[in-house]
């Protein structure tokens, strides 16, 4: 019964039976993307420009020329996304290759494939090899070269796809962002699922779907390639729908009995069908409602709420996978957990404790660097005493470490602004430590002893304003000193105030004395974070 | 005659590029199993009212070589010439789309396809010059050659709510971070090169930002801007503030802005804001 040919009418069924194969297998290949390949989903992309070729083809008349030739067109028009502009230019340089051939036999095939390589690589700018190009082009080698060899033709179907499928599995080697996420060419996957088809349709198998009629259900699995997720408070929770058939359905007045249970609603059809999609908080009665006016089908109802988090989670989770080994790592030694939060934030890799009262040792900076998952790392020690110390343990390390000379927490915040992962240890290093000179540090904290300093005479207890370590105010209140140091580091209306309140204020005592910066310096901004630092009221810094 | 094309990317008001002549070509957006022409079966606002909403996550994708090839025989005839000027190549396949059109127009329709290098507002404002220069009737070389006068000198400055969307649709580099976020830190972006950069990580209120953004083009163009350009994904408060600010530190300054399309939308995500100016010539 097997022809060795393929001729018109077999040539439609061998396309329809690639293109279902190809749909069944999209999520498949959506899943192979390779981030950050600005490329949403290929497989999907790739299934409808597939598609709407087939849709062309079976409208043309049944000779092979007429049936390439709409297929082409159709991907022309119809192609999505990189994959598929390169699959519509398979299409052309496949039916460009055949020529007017009345028949698909082996050499046809062969100058078909050949022909769909060379078109695609001219329409690439920078052919990549590694891709779906390289499948193709070695598939038509494979074929060529098969030319004259007596062998059947679903033996050279066979011989040429298995070729295919082995340079397919060798595209992590070609292409470096293949190999780094462990996943064959997307692209190349799908083609291979179309030819998988169309061998499977020439030995026989039948079609479950008609392709070319259905509208076009898409599911896409991989939704954390997708755009946007916002976390919105859902005023209606679920998600409802489902088709409805009965008799003198009125859509109007299905509108208008729903409309006050839901938003989003769409109530579409005819009176004996009609499409409902609403979102509610009360499926039940949604449903409730249609069952008396007639049967329901396709019922689906999900929760967007759930949906949403979920989604979210998905992203997050791709977000963190690809945290890759950094160039640049960074330690800072510094007091209080809310400024270790501050400074985790910022990116800091490993936080020491400490400051003012102690300071770490040259192994505990030792010892933290060595956990720093980077090849060369940046401390900031955050205090005069420790810069020492820190400038000691690159002697001791293997890779390369150096020391931002921060003296305060301010300052250190400052370096960590103009830090960039991209560059390397030396300009981070000049960055950071001229970007310690665009703050004023203020701290605010007491006397551990009665003493003499710039004609202050300060007593044990006593409330202290020091502006970058000197004591320029002394009181008996920390708020209003804290005022009275401003004043002495505030020089424009304009600048930008940032304060850390310590252990030993509560949040509504910091909350109190935000409101009174602000009344005081109008045209300032003025940020309010916990620190969490002992002995140190409050830290400031002025920009 | 020469003809100008854009995509819609451009986010050029329907007005102003019927104003000029200028031909602008869908991309796509998919919602699920949705796919709408962006501007022609959805706007701005209605994309930005449905992300509020929608389950299902929105794609975008390039529009195809046939489609562009119809567009061009549709607005010209046998022996003209079609400037056809389009978003970064290193954002999106588009152009690859046009130039494949304009290789089968051989001999019909010359296709001049130029990768503008940005996308949105300064997109926008490249395409605009060509339109001008098209409608004063000049040579096509002194079109590509404003062209290439206005990207060199653009200035463009802009921010976004969070930078997970172009983070996941993979339109700016893993590396670019700004963590937890614990002390309200803005990243300032450009682009350069075609490419979605880090200019620089700001701390401190929207209105301390605005005089960034305006310090930043100052440095740029040597002086104030004559003319902004204001472009934002949904952020009309933010679209105000700042044109107030415009006004307040540059007088006499002319303020024009628009919204994001959907395109645009889904890889910034809603509340991105941000703008543009050129130097007097």
């Amino acid at each position: 019964m097997s022809l060795d040919y393929i001729d018109g009418p077999k040539l439609k069924k061998l396309l329809e039976a690639g293109v279902e194969t190809l749909f069944e297998h999209k999520e498949e290949v959506d899943d192979l993307n390779v981030f950050p390949v600005p490329d949403g989903d290929t497989g999907t992309n790739m299934y409808l420009t597939f598609q709407a070729a087939l849709r062309e083809a079976l409208k043309a008349q049944d000779d092979v020329k007429s049936i390439l030739e709409a297929a082409a067109q159709g991907a022309l028009m119809g192609a999505r996304g990189n994959s598929g502009v390169i699959t519509s230019q398979f299409f052309r340089g496949f039916a460009k290759g055949v020529g007017n051939a009345k028949k698909l036999g082996i050499p046809e095939i062969a100058d078909g494939i050949a022909g769909a390589s060379a078109l695609a690589y001219q329409a690439v700018r920078k052919p990549v090899e590694g891709t779906m190009l390289t499948v193709v082009r070695e598939a038509g080698e494979k074929a060529k070269a098969l030319v004259g060899k007596k062998i059947k033709l679903e033996e050279f179907l066979m011989t040429v796809f298995e070729h295919a499928e082995v340079v397919l599995q060798k595209t992590p080697e070609m292409l470096p962002t293949l190999k780094q996420t462990g996943v064959v060419d997307a692209g190349g996957k799908g083609i291979l699922f179309f030819f998988q088809g169309v061998i499977e349709g020439y030995k026989g198998k039948t079609l479950k779907r008609k392709l070319a009629e259905e509208k076009s259900v898409i599911k896409s699995a991989s939704s954390y390639t997708e755009g946007e997720i916002s976390l919105v408070d859902f005023a209606f929770q679920y998600c409802t729908e489902f088709i409805l058939q009965g008799k003198n359905l009125k859509v109007e007045e299905i509108k208008k009995d729903l409309s006050p249970h839901g938003d989003s609603m769409l109530v579409v059809g005819d009176e004996n069908t009609v499409k409902i999609h609403i979102h509610t908080n009360n499926p039940g009665l949604i449903l409730d409602y249609a069952v008396r006016l007639g049967d329901m089908s396709e019922i689906q109802i999900s929760n967007m709420v759930e949906q949403s988090q979920q989604r979210l989670e998905k992203i997050r989770q791709y977000n963190n996978e690809e945290e890759l080994p950094q160039e640049v790592g960074l330690v800072a030694v510094v007091p209080g957990e809310g400024l270790h939060k501050i400074y985790k934030s910022l990116g800091v890799a490993e936080v020491i404790e400490g400051g003012q009262t102690m300071n770490p040792s040259t192994e505990d900076l030792y010892k933290a660097v060595t956990k720093v998952p980077a090849k060369q790392v940046i401390i900031l020690p955050n205090n005069g005493n420790v810069i020492m110390t820190a400038g000691q343990v690159g002697e001791l390390t293997e890779i390369p470490v150096a020391v931002v000379p921060s003296k305060t927490i301010p300052q250190g915040i400052s370096a960590l602004m103009a830090f960039n992962p991209h560059e390397g240890l030396r300009e981070n290093l000049e960055a950071m430590t001229r970007a310690i000179g665009n703050v004023v540090t203020g701290e605010v904290t007491f006397a551990v002893r009665d003493s003499q300093y710039n004609g202050f005479e300060i007593k044990e207890g006593d409330i202290m304003g020091l502006k970058d370590g000197d004591i320029v105010c002394v009181g008996k209140d920390s708020t209003q000193v804290l005022i009275d140091l401003l004043k002495q580091m505030v020089e424009k209306e304009d600048s930008f105030i940032t304060i850390y309140y310590g252990h030993d204020i509560n949040e509504s005592e910091a909350q109190a004395t935000l409101a009174k910066v602000q009344d005081l310096f109008p045209e300032a901004d003025v940020e309010l974070y916990y620190g969490g630092q002992p002995l140190y009221s409050y830290i400031l810094s002025v920009e | 005659m020469v003809h100008i094309v854009t995509d819609s990317t451009a986010d050029l008001p329907k007005k102003v590029a019927d104003a000029h002549r200028i031909s602008v070509m869908p991309l796509n957006l998919h919602f699920g199993e949705e796919i709408l022409k962006d501007g022609e079966d959805i706007w701005a606002e209605e994309f930005y009212h449905r992300l509020s909403f929608e389950a299902t996550l929105p794609t975008t994708s390039q529009p195809s070589p046939g489609e562009f090839v119809d567009l061009y025989r549709r607005i010209a005839k046998k022996g003209d010439t079609v400037i056809s000027i389009h978003l970064s190549e290193k954002l999106s396949g588009t152009i690859n789309s046009s130039r494949l059109a304009g290789e089968m127009l051989k001999g019909e329709i010359e296709v001049i396809a130029v990768d503008s290098s940005f996308v949105t507002m300064p997109l926008a404002l490249v395409v605009l010059e060509a339109a001008k220069a098209a409608q004063e009737g000049r040579a096509v070389e002194e079109i590509l050659s404003r062209i290439e006068w206005t990207q060199r000198n653009m200035a463009f400055y802009f921010t976004v709510g969070s930078l997970e969307h172009l983070h996941r649709t993979g339109r700016i580099g893993k590396a670019t971070t700004l963590l937890g976020n614990l002390l309200s830190i803005r990243p300032i972006l450009s682009i350069k090169d075609g490419l979605i950069v880090p200019v620089e990580k700001f701390r401190g209120n929207s209105n301390r930002l605005d005089h960034r953004f305006l310090d930043l083009i100052r440095a740029d163009l040597g002086a104030d801007p004559a003319e902004v350009f204001i472009i934002h994904a949904n952020a009309p408060d933010e679209e105000k503030r700042l044109e107030e600010t415009c006004r307040e530190r540059i007088p006499g300054v002319k303020v024009f802005s628009a919204i994001a399309g959907p395109i645009v939308g889904v890889h910034t995500g809603p509340g991105a804001f941000g703008l543009a100016a050129l130097p007097a010539r």
